[in-house]
């Protein structure tokens, strides 16, 4: 139970450096590198070496490059009229069910996720457009954190998703069925996020202001007019991923590009609107990409210091009957949810954690999504949970208060993994159907 | 001293604006991979690599014009209750915190770039960039959040009148 | 006791992840557990085999285990396991290694670290939908390609080179953004090839080698007793990869022929000539930068083969 200690006193080092409200990022590295000096007493120089080389590595990534377009494209529509016509579009047509617009943050974040592949991206694009909108008609603020930060990891279960790829190249699982696997536990997890809100809204009615008057079936027609837009845009980018012209990663690109025609095409490009929306992008993606690369020299220090793989030996060790070993799997990846990332959860724990779910007898494919789902949580879950750190910064509220906000979507995620693992079914049917219907 | 912190402001901003042309360059360079592969079949052989490099260098070379602006998330749970000297304290505290792991950084960086220009490494792709030039950016990026965390630092320790006293 | 952390950027399932575990596991039974060195797997440290020569170095990492031929922008002699149609077989590539080895020696040791022993990865072909066996079907082939060498060959044969990340690879094989793949069979099974394409035609393209590479000052600092053990399980190792190759290679082909790929194993010869010709522009190209040293090895090397 050392790696338990370890990671003990790691997390309590990420509670003092972030306590004393440094800079996320700068809290992250310095973490790291105490917890080197500390509990491995490598040298000032080994450390510094072994920082320069990840901060470099790490931040000059293919992948990381869809979160600056994303967020970019988030900027430019929120500074145009797309977002005021997709909130002018989308109340007649939610005006019945309680809640209203909060929907509009799952069915956001759902209809995005199917565009971009990384969760913070998801998280920012949708957020920039919709909590002010929110903010501004009265919706209760809590709610409205709550389920964007919990709906924008939808981006890594439905497809494309960046996990998922890391995912299927390291487990040897086709890419494909992990994506097709993803679908209906990312709606479902969606389902559960609007029925609470309905929930929420039908025993506390003021929570959701809606208006009083009703909207004709031509007003609802308008509404659908003026989602045009936005629909158009996600049909762009999706029909540019599945007809092959761009690649997942290089649709962003294509979202930008899209985005930017349709402004110029509307006659609403101005030169400002297009600095700004620059200027904003850079700077929200340097938010996220540099904790993302402090994340992982984070990671590479947790490596060094054994705690992922010991962990996992110690599981693996207790010889545990199925459904508690997925239960100890369970706690043990929301426990590295607390401080790594998903793509370093999943590279470091895998080589273990795999053989032992294969020889407990569950499908790779399954154990697939139940990862993503994990990795999802960790987002949501402080001291180190992206959504959490986006919306902070897209709200300005403080990050327990965030954290408050998302726990009632944590623990409906958490339902949808006991779902999920009761019906395995739900992950497996769809890719079967498509897939493997040939003889 | 005003003048040293707009100075510094500037080189920041200016350093934002190189980013901000970088996150142009990148979307252009993916249209183009795009168009190329679908219609021409054929790459320019290079675009994960540079895009690659692109988000390195726009995100370290924000990071100054970030700092100064409050887009950097921090959590405020024990400033946010404190006030007057021991706030001052706290924030001097996390800011030469920062300054030193940042120079940290820079001291390694450096070698590094260093070493890469001396051997003259190139990347091995088709392209053979100088691995200097993007770790450079890089380094460009720390040096310049080095200045202006020295720059907010100052800034701290300057006697409240006479910031104030514009 | 020792205690090393070693680094590799591909899994523990990889022929060269096996390998590491094979050799971890044979040096804790020669020291009887007090020489322990913990593998990790997928690049969890952070580290890629391009990083590798100087995170040993530099002592981040006391042992890697390294794709050699990224570092060929450092040194070209590491780009010379990735010439296109040198070394064809296995045995090819060991002999091409043994003549290579002072020369990698002597770059390990001016980056203060020394080479324990290289292995294969298995020969590259070409994944597609057809069999790929004459210049014509080859013609403006969209074909992914894992490296420049590649490229430059590609190109001079007439095919169309594409340039992807390994992630993105299976999603335009699946939309149809590329028609083939120049990779193992290996490499093609991890990704599950067969869903999308349904030959794999064996133009032994080339058999590229990792190296497993340490720390000098760590390597210094072992007792003598120590260091026969270090050494002992790098050749045990060395031989076990080696000779895993055909086993692996046998087993790939078992599991592609199981999920319906034709392998093509017969080419003509004339045709795999005109791809050694076209591959002659990359090491023509190589030789350039390689200097009078990288003369010298193929020299050597094609006077080895009795060409
Ligand atoms: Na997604
Ligand atoms: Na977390």
């Amino acid at each position: 139970m050392d790696a338990l200690v370890t990671g003990l006193i790691v997390l309590t080092l990420i509670f003092f450096f972030l306590g004393t409200g440094t800079w996320v990022f700068a809290g992250l590295l310095m973490v790291g590198v105490t917890g080197l000096a500390l509990l491995l007493d490598f040298s000032p120089q080994r450390i510094g070496v072994i920082l320069s080389k990840i901060m470099v590595r790490s931040a000059s990534s293919w992948e990381l490059a869809a979160i600056p377009m994303f967020v970019w494209m988030g900027e430019l529509i929120f500074r145009t009229d797309i977002s005021d016509r997709l909130f002018r579009g989308l109340t007649p047509l939610v005006n019945r069910i309680p809640g209203g617009l909060l929907h509009t943050n799952v069915l956001g974040c759902t209809l995005f996720a199917a565009v971009s592949g990384s969760s913070a991206a998801t998280t920012a694009t949708v957020g920039k457009i919709t909590t002010s909108e929110l903010a501004a008609r009265k919706y209760d603020v809590n709610l409205s954190i709550g389920s964007l930060a919990g709906a924008g990891s939808l981006g890594l279960l439905i497809p494309p998703s960046i996990v998922m790829i890391i995912y299927g190249v390291l487990a040897e699982v086709s890419i494909n069925k992990l994506f097709a696997a993803g679908v209906l536990p990312g709606l479902l997890i969606a389902g559960l996020y609007s029925a609470y809100i309905i929930y929420r809204c039908v025993r506390q009615p003021e929570l959701a202001p809606r208006s009083s008057e009703g909207y004709s079936f031509v007003q609802c027609l308008h509404g659908i007019w003026l989602l045009m837009p936005i629909l158009l845009l996600v049909c762009v980018v999706l029909g540019s991923i599945y007809s092959g012209l761009a690649t997942p990663s290089e649709a962003a690109g294509v979202g930008v590009a899209a985005t930017m025609v349709l402004i110029i095409v509307t006659g609403q490009f101005s030169w400002t609107i297009f600095t700004e929306s620059l200027m904003g992008a850079v700077k929200v993606s340097c938010m996220v990409c540099s904790i993302l690369v402090a994340a992982a020299f984070l990671s590479t220090a947790m490596g060094y210091l054994h705690v992922p793989q010991d962990l996992a030996h110690a599981i693996g060790s207790l010889d545990l009957s199925p459904y508690v070993l997925i239960l100890i799997l369970a706690l043990f990846y929301i426990m590295l949810g607390l401080f790594l990332d998903g793509i370093s959860i999943t590279v470091m724990s895998l080589p273990i954690t795999l053989p032992l779910i294969l020889q407990a007898g569950f499908d790779p494919l399954w154990f697939g999504v139940f990862l993503v789902v994990m990795v999802e949580l960790g987002q949501v879950t402080p001291p180190v949970g992206f959504n959490l750190f986006v919306m902070q910064n897209l709200t300005g509220h403080p990050i327990g208060r965030v954290a408050r906000a998302a726990a009632p979507f944590f623990i409906l995620m958490s339902i949808a993994v006991v779902i999920l693992t009761a019906v395995p079914e739900l992950a497996l049917w769809l890719p079967a159907t498509l897939f493997d219907t040939v003889p | 001293m005003n003048t040293f912190q707009s100075l510094v402001y500037r080189l920041s901003r200016l350093a934002a604006q190189l980013s901000a042309v970088l996150l142009v360059y990148m979307v252009l360079h993916i249209l183009l991979e795009i168009v190329l592969r679908s219609f021409f079949a054929t790459s320019t052989f290079v675009l994960d690599e540079m895009v690659g490099y692109g988000v390195a260098a726009m995100t370290f070379l924000t990071l100054g014009y970030a700092v100064h602006d409050d887009a950097l998330i921090r959590v405020n749970i024990v400033a946010s209750r404190l006030r007057g000297r021991a706030k001052r304290a706290l924030e001097t505290l996390c800011l030469a915190m920062t300054l030193a792991m940042s120079c940290y950084i820079t001291w390694y960086m450096w070698i590094g770039v260093k070493r890469n220009w001396d051997r003259g490494a190139v990347s091995e792709s088709i392209a053979e960039v100088p691995l200097w030039i993007p770790e450079g950016l890089v380094l460009l990026g720390i040096v310049l959040f080095s200045i202006q965390l020295f720059a907010l630092l100052v800034k701290q320790l300057t006697p409240v009148s006479r910031v104030t006293s514009e | 006791d020792v205690k090393w952390d070693m680094s590799n950027e591909y899994s523990n399932t990889s022929i060269h992840g096996e390998g590491d575990s094979y050799f971890v596991q044979q040096l804790s039974e020669k020291s009887d557990g007090k020489f322990a060195i913990t593998v990790h797997f997928g690049g969890a440290l952070g580290f890629k085999s391009k990083d590798h020569l100087d995170a040993v170095g530099d002592g981040a990492v006391q042992i890697a285990d390294t794709l050699a031929a990224p570092l060929g922008g450092i040194d070209p002699i590491f780009q010379l396991t990735a010439l296109p149609f040198l070394a064809k077989t296995p045995e090819e590539a060991k002999i091409l290694y043994e003549v290579a080895k002072p020369y990698y020696d002597a770059v390990f040791e001016k980056n203060n670290q020394k080479l324990l022993y290289a292995s294969p990865w298995t020969p590259s072909g070409i994944w597609a939908n057809k069999p790929v066996t004459s210049m014509a079907e080859l013609a403006n082939l969209k074909i992914r390609t894992y490296d420049a060498n590649g490229t430059v060959a590609l190109r001079a044969a007439g095919a169309a080179p594409i340039q992807l990340s390994w992630g993105d690879v299976v999603p335009q094989l699946s939309t149809g953004g590329i028609a083939a793949v120049l990779t193992s069979a290996d490499a093609g099974a991890s990704g599950k090839f067969w869903e999308h394409l349904n030959y794999f035609t064996e133009v032994n393209y080339a058999v590229p080698l990792n190296m497993v590479h340490v720390n000098l000052d760590a390597y210094n600092a072992l007792s003598s007793e120590e260091r026969q053990q270090l050494l002992d399980a790098a050749k045990a190792a060395s031989e076990h990869n080696w000779s895993a190759l055909v086993e692996r290679r046998a087993n790939n082909y078992k599991k592609l022929e199981a999920n319906g790929v034709n392998i093509v194993t017969d080419a003509p010869v004339a045709y795999l000539e005109g791809l050694s010709t076209a591959g002659q522009t990359a090491i023509d190209q190589w030789l350039e930068k390689a200097g009078p040293n990288g003369a010298k090895i193929i020299a050597d090397y094609r006077q080895r083969l009795g060409m």
